[in-house]
């Protein structure tokens, strides 16, 4: 089987099929990460479909031997910030959130209420507990992602933990 | 004061081993998450944030997968076509710029050195006159070639602001 660093070299040669390969590899996941993010299949939905859009678009810039998943979720993590920053703006997002219905991933109630606390943390320390929990990265995968050495992202991963202890 | 200082210290070194996952099971560790109520919060909380990740979660529609699959296609194949042309036309035009560039920067020059000649000549000594000319002649070749140097990054700077745009 082709690993994921080759099928993207392919794509980045204008290869569909590779790219139909990835996109069947990594959308269940992907899109399961993106409904922990978004608390909303149907953002979800929306922002897997625009996830690979912008590879697809970018895929001629894919450095040859780059790690994908990280990027991938690099991507996806930035599209769920836009996301939650037009969220926003529109209305309070916890208020939001909370009215919706309670999502599979979270069923609890104390995944929901953290997951609201997520929500209510600065971008670049959300991102990273996406990144860490969500998406199951490790923090070579997060520095790689998210284009911060290893030590930064050890230390935003620690001051959103401790945000979030003291949110509680 | 000096214990309770200690005890932050070593706090903070454990609830960064349990955020690290390393030294999850280190009896040491199991020692002091169970005597310390802020590490134990602490492992409670990633322990939450660890298995609402782990919930299964329903996976999207098989339509939804096709749909996206098509459309990235569609997208890589009309990215794939368009560079190649849009290099060659920017490519062409910085070639144009060069082409065009270089006589008239010349024609100016000559022009410059001619007048200076005509107006200076009779004021100043040949080898003055001289040195000026290098001065002169040695900045416009240093400025000539860094507008030069500048058109890939332009075109570059060009290509990616398209790219991004898109």
């Amino acid at each position: 089987m082709e690993s994921d660093e080759e099928l993207m070299a392919a794509v980045a040669r204008g290869d569909e099929r590779a790219l139909g390969a990835l996109v069947d590899r990594h959308a269940v996941r992907l899109h399961a990460h993106l409904v922990r993010v978004c608390g909303s299949r149907d953002d979800a939905d929306d922002l897997l479909q625009e996830t690979w859009l912008r590879v697809a678009r970018a895929a001629r810039t894919y450095r040859a031997g780059r790690p994908v998943r990280p990027w991938l979720y690099g991507i996806a993590s930035n599209l769920a910030n836009d996301h939650w920053r037009r969220r926003a703006v529109r209305s309070r997002a916890a208020a939001t959130m909370l009215a919706e219905p309670a999502p599979r991933a979270l069923g609890a109630a104390e995944g929901l209420a953290l997951r609201e606390r997520v929500s209510r943390l600065p971008e670049r320390l959300r991102e990273v507990v996406w990144l860490r929990y969500y998406a199951g990265l490790d923090e070579a995968e997060m520095a790689e992602a998210l284009g911060i050495p290893r030590g930064t992202v050890k230390s935003r991963l620690h001051a959103a933990i401790r945000g979030l202890q003291e949110s509680t | 004061m000096s214990a309770r200082k200690d005890r932050d210290v070593s706090c903070e070194a454990m609830q960064s081993a349990l955020e690290s996952g390393e030294l999850a099971a280190a009896p040491q560790l199991r020692e002091h998450v169970a005597t310390c109520a802020d590490c134990a919060a602490h492992e409670r909380l990633l322990a939450v944030l660890a298995g609402g990740a782990a919930e299964p979660s329903a996976p999207p529609a098989l339509a939804l997968v096709a749909h996206t699959r098509m459309r990235a296609s569609r997208v890589l194949r009309a990215h794939a076509a368009a560079p190649t042309r849009g290099l060659l036309a920017e490519g062409a035009l910085a070639l144009a710029v060069l082409t065009l560039a270089l006589p008239l920067a010349l024609a100016h020059a000559w022009l410059v050195a001619e007048g200076a000649v005509a107006l200076l000549g009779g004021w100043l000594p040949p080898l003055v006159l001289e040195g000026l000319g290098v001065v002169y002649f040695g900045s416009l070749a240093l400025a000539v070639g860094a507008l030069y140097a500048l058109l890939p990054l332009w075109v570059a700077t060009l290509r990616r602001a398209r790219m991004e745009a898109a």
